[in-house]
């Protein structure tokens, strides 16, 4: 059966359980904003009539894992093709994003948790660095992911250990109904900036290859009004240019109709010319980073009346250089070269013990080995670190509202073993006839260092403690559907408490060394609503996140985090033409970790961001045409995201879509 | 279409007005100011700031009034200072300010702060000596040379070739110290060697070997230089030995005396000598003092730290009270002590972030 018929089929039992007066209600909560695009254009020229996909739960059955997990649906991956990940979450999640700036360092922070407490996973493999234990979230491009989940908190710990803000998981699905395909994207906007992508979708029965690559390039060269310097005037970024490529390949092959078989392929390499402080004056000073890295995973599938299985081996390779020189001088300062091998094999099984309970488990098996030197000063360090973690857990539903799920993780790292980690949860259906959830977890999850905090030469530590963490959560998950309108919201309050946070700090010795020295205490909201409505042949959307982040280290806000952020978006399709709006806030920010205020610099202001967009398409012989401007930072605001980075004004961009 | 409309509007409204709790923004606090301490006898703290935010400050204690001016420098001239501002020093009526990773020298009118002219196109410059009103030294931590320069005319006049072709980078340059026409540079990173520079000349005259990694220097009034190496870090490629005291007299360059320090565990810093020329301090947990007649290391420590360490040390020419900077957590504004020359404490006051360098002001 077409899925979209099932919808179709579970909305109208929805909808005649409702009186008028709801009806009522949600119009008000709901006229907000009453736009929405869809972009399935490029599909629409078969016959089948395409709705928009959303979350839908069944009234009968509820998702099995009732976890505090939001996903980022597949039609707003497909609008944003042209942004990097870190663009992405800042746009369309509850996620924080420190930027230093346009296409440069972006990590990711999950309620007022360190870079190194959010995980990124690509098709159940870490991409976070075991030297650095972070992820420059700038460096994936939107095309190359397919599904995008956040997993926040303690939900994590159903896939990995560490995650002590939440785990982004970006992965690539085959769609075996889907028939081939090519695009083309080139896309030119301001500041010499360049960006190509290809996508070839091959399916013949039951194998499917579907390959992608993409160029970036950008002279990134934005103008800005330099106060750093005296006397101050209109500067143009300098060295601050980047290229990106990558191509990543997709096999999947189906076995049977229960057993698949996939093997992924990603290969990327970006040359970054890092920009100096602002005051930094005629010495050319240039700092550039290389970044390599080959990502290869083989995965196993298999779905059954009694167990699911999933077995999954992969590895990563990634390389980053980075040199420091003067140019003036033909002087090379620093001259890094680090080398990261790591290899992933994970065993996920799920066992349908009967109608209402099922038990989980999961082995996981990964080995590391690092090393870094500076050529200069003949600095660095070689290590290896292997990790087994083992995952146990239970669901069951309770009658017919309420779930239950229990897991266990339990992890030894060389020859540690870390304390165990429980999550506890349910999800309780509140009204019998209404899809309103109220969702909560407790959980206890573990972080170890990492290698450069254990090994780095100078002040590595190598006697830290794993930073410990408690959570708990409380959600409200309301879907309301009804003749007028579609609704999807989820607020979530949470408390989180970390100990033994990990902190580096300049030593007696001259060099800085880190310690299990700071306690910090989160606790904050996040909201998350999206609404869809179709008038006649129109289609509008709305979507919005809010984020109340309250975390503190000694009772003072942690430095570049906000109390307040959210972004919103709003669009609108008609016949073949769409607009988008969208609009982003991102609060005060302290710079010190006193909250001082009154020193010049000691906060960051809170600033609006407005882009819009506007595209349509057209229909050729055989292929679609979509053509699409946008603007940013449509006001021209003068922000910055951390102290003394600058970030653009107003910009533009032109992109041209060719699909067969 | 009527049904749409009113909630359409009502629902806008609701929006708009919401939105207005967030748009009540803060600005900055504005800045500017005058100031006048040409007749104020008292101590600029040179505060360094978070590497790579460009937000190094400027402070003024006012000895008489016992009065701390914090951000001077941004208040005086509506600017930042720039990333990481390394030392001071005052000649005449100009002082010049190395701001490390901006890669410029500032120099101010000591009075008012205003801002008077800078020197760029340096690397990483660490330390200014001013020989005469037109030549001066910068020293630099990567560039393997010392930057000769005009103080009158701010401007570059030429460069001190100290670029030994080693594994390790050398020589990196920091601290001077003064003896007659010559000066002596300390090359601390990864690096064991004391330069003689003949002022004259402007050329590297002699080279004496110390032990591994000296970071400050002194000469006393008997005319010995005193060198206080910390020895290196575990895990070096240079390798480490124990921190020591060397004395080495300034006119033969013989070296008379080394103390050892006892563990490798110790890495002292911040060598200062007193106005009289006779007592040397230094920080190593805490601040210690000996007399230069003494040929061994203090047993107790001076003065006890109060966090983790202090960060900077200076003693006070004319009444020997000891300022000492302590940064806290590295990431807020930090405080500089004073001391009675016995170590009791005076006060204390709120300074900017990471203060590393003292510089007196007649």
């Amino acid at each position: 059966m077409d899925k979209y018929r099932l919808f179709d089929i579970i909305f109208d039992k929805a909808f005649s359980l409702y009186g008028l007066s709801v009806i009522r209600k949600t119009c008000f909560i709901v006229t907000l904003f009453l736009f929405s695009c869809f972009n399935n254009i490029a599909q629409s020229l078969n016959d089948t009539i395409h709705i928009p996909e959303v979350e839908i739960v069944a009234i009968e059955k509820f998702p099995v894992a009732a976890n505090s997990v939001t996903e980022i649906d597949s039609f707003t991956l497909s609008q944003i093709r042209n942004m990097n990940l870190a663009e992405l979450l800042s746009q369309y999640s509850t996620v924080f994003i420190k930027s230093t700036g346009r296409g440069s360092l972006s990590t990711a922070s999950f309620r007022g948790t360190d870079a190194s407490h959010t995980k990124i996973y690509w098709n159940g493999l870490n991409l976070n660095s075991p030297m650095l234990g972070q992820m420059d979230l700038s460096l994936i491009p939107a095309t190359f992911l397919d599904h995008l989940s956040l997993y926040h908190g303690g939900s994590s710990l159903v896939k990995a250990s560490g995650a002590l803000g939440g785990i982004i998981s970006i992965e690539n699905q085959p769609a075996w109904d889907r028939d081939n395909s090519f695009s083309l994207s080139s896309e030119m906007a301001s500041f010499g900036t360049y960006e190509a992508s290809g996508n070839l979708y091959l399916n013949r029965n039951n194998l499917i290859s579907h390959s992608r690559v993409f160029i970036n390039h950008s002279d990134n060269d934005y103008p800005f009004y330099n106060t750093n310097v005296l006397p101050h005037e209109e500067q143009r970024l300098k060295n601050s240019d980047y290229s990106k490529y990558g191509y990543l390949q997709e096999f999947y092959y189906r076995i049977q109709s229960n057993d698949f078989l996939s093997i992924k392929l990603w290969l990327q390499h970006s040359d970054r010319n890092l920009p100096s402080p602002l005051s930094r004056e005629l010495a050319e000073t240039k700092e550039y980073q290389s970044d390599g890295n080959i990502r290869s995973v083989i995965t196993w599938k298999h779905t059954g009346k009694l167990w699911d299985l999933e077995l999954s081996s992969g590895i990563t390779s990634d390389r980053i250089n980075y040199t420091s020189e003067d140019l003036q001088q033909e002087n090379i300062s620093m001259d890094s070269r680090s080398q990261e091998k790591s290899l992933f094999n994970s065993f996920d099984g799920t066992l349908h013990i009967n109608s209402k309970t099922s038990a989980r488990v999961q082995v996981l098996y990964n080995y590391y080995d690092v090393k870094i030197n500076e050529l200069i000063h003949s600095q660095g360090y070689d290590a290896i670190r292997s990790e087994i973690s083992l995952m146990t857990g239970i669901d069951r539903y309770f009658g017919k509202r309420l779930n239950g799920w229990f897991l266990m993780r339990t992890d030894r790292v060389d020859e540690d073993f870390i304390p165990l980690m429980p999550s506890l949860g349910f999800a309780l259906k509140l009204l019998p006839e209404k899809n309103i959830f109220l969702k909560a977890n407790l959980s206890r999850n573990y972080n170890m260092p990492s290698l450069n905090d254990l090994y780095w030469i100078p002040g590595g530590n190598p006697n830290l403690r794993p930073e410990e963490n408690y959570t708990a959560d409380l959600a409200l998950d309301v879907q309301s559907k009804n003749d007028f309108i579609l609704i999807h919201s989820l607020l979530t309050a949470y408390v989180s408490g970390i100990n033994d946070w990990i902190l580096w700090k300049p030593t007696q010795y001259g060099y800085w060394a880190p310690e299990n020295v700071a306690q910090v205490f989160s606790r904050g909201l996040e909201f998350n609503i999206k609404t869809i409505k179709e008038i006649q042949a129109a289609k509008m959307f709305f979507q919005g996140n809010y984020n109340l982040s309250r975390t503190t280290g000694d009772g003072k806000q942690l430095i570049y985090i906000p109390l307040h952020a959210f972004n919103m978006h709003a669009g609108v399709l008609f016949k073949g033409f769409q607009f988008n709006y969208s609009l982003n806030y991102t609060g005060k920010r302290y710079t010190r970790t006193d909250n001082e205020e009154e020193s010049p610099e000691s906060i960051l202001n809170p600033y609006f961001l407005n882009d819009i967009s506007a595209s349509k398409e057209f229909s050729l012989d055989k292929a679609a045409v979509k053509l699409r401007f946008a603007v940013y930072n449509l006001f021209n605001k003068d922000y910055q995201v951390i102290l003394s980075r600058p970030m653009p004004g107003r910009n533009y961009s032109a992109n041209v879509t060719l699909s067969f | 279409m009527e049904n749409l409309l009113k909630p359409i509007f009502s629902g806008l409204k609701m929006m708009l007005l919401s939105l207005f709790v967030f748009i009540s923004c803060d600005e900055s606090p504005v800045s500017t100011g005058e100031y006048n301490f040409m007749d104020s006898s008292g101590v600029f703290i040179v505060n360094e700031g978070i590497f790579m935010q460009d937000n190094a400050s400027l402070s003024f204690l006012n000895k008489d009034a016992s009065r701390m001016y914090n951000d001077i420098f941004f208040i005086a001239n509506e600017s930042s200072l720039g990333d990481i501002a390394c030392s001071m020093e005052i000649h005449g009526n100009k002082g010049y300010i190395a701001i490390n990773n901006s890669g410029k020298i500032y120099s101010i009118d000591p009075g008012n702060i205003r801002f008077s002219g800078k020197i760029t196109g340096l690397t990483s410059p660490r330390c200014i000596h001013i020989v005469n009103d037109t030549k001066g030294y910068i020293t630099d931590l990567y560039s393997k040379k010392i930057s000769i320069f005009n103080p009158t005319a701010n401007e570059l006049t030429g460069e001190i070739d100290v670029n030994n072709n080693s594994a390790f980078g050398q020589h990196s340059t920091e601290q001077m110290a003064a003896y007659g026409q010559l000066v002596f540079v300390a090359c601390w990173s990864f690096d064991n060697q004391i330069l003689v520079i003949d002022t004259n000349t402007d050329q590297v005259v002699d080279s004496i070997t110390v032990t591994k990694q000296p970071n400050s220097l002194v000469i006393d009034k008997n005319d010995k230089l005193w060198v206080l190496s910390d020895g290196g870090f575990t895990g070096s490629s240079y390798g480490q030995e124990n921190a020591a005291l060397t004395r080495i007299d300034a006119k033969t360059r013989v070296t008379e005396e080394v103390i050892q320090f006892p563990s490798l565990d110790d890495s002292p810093f911040d060598l200062t000598i007193n106005g009289s020329g006779d007592t040397l301090y230094y920080i190593l947990r805490g601040i210690h003092r000996l007399c230069i007649e003494v040929a061994e290391l203090p047993a107790e420590t001076f003065i006890e730290p109060r966090n983790y360490d202090y960060y900077s040390l200076a003693v006070d020419p004319e009444n020997s009270v000891i300022y000492a900077g302590d940064a806290l957590d590295y990431q807020q504004n930090g405080l500089v002590y004073r001391f009675y020359p016995d170590g009791e404490l005076i006060d204390s006051f709120r300074v900017g972030m990471n203060p590393g360098d003292f510089c007196f002001k007649p």
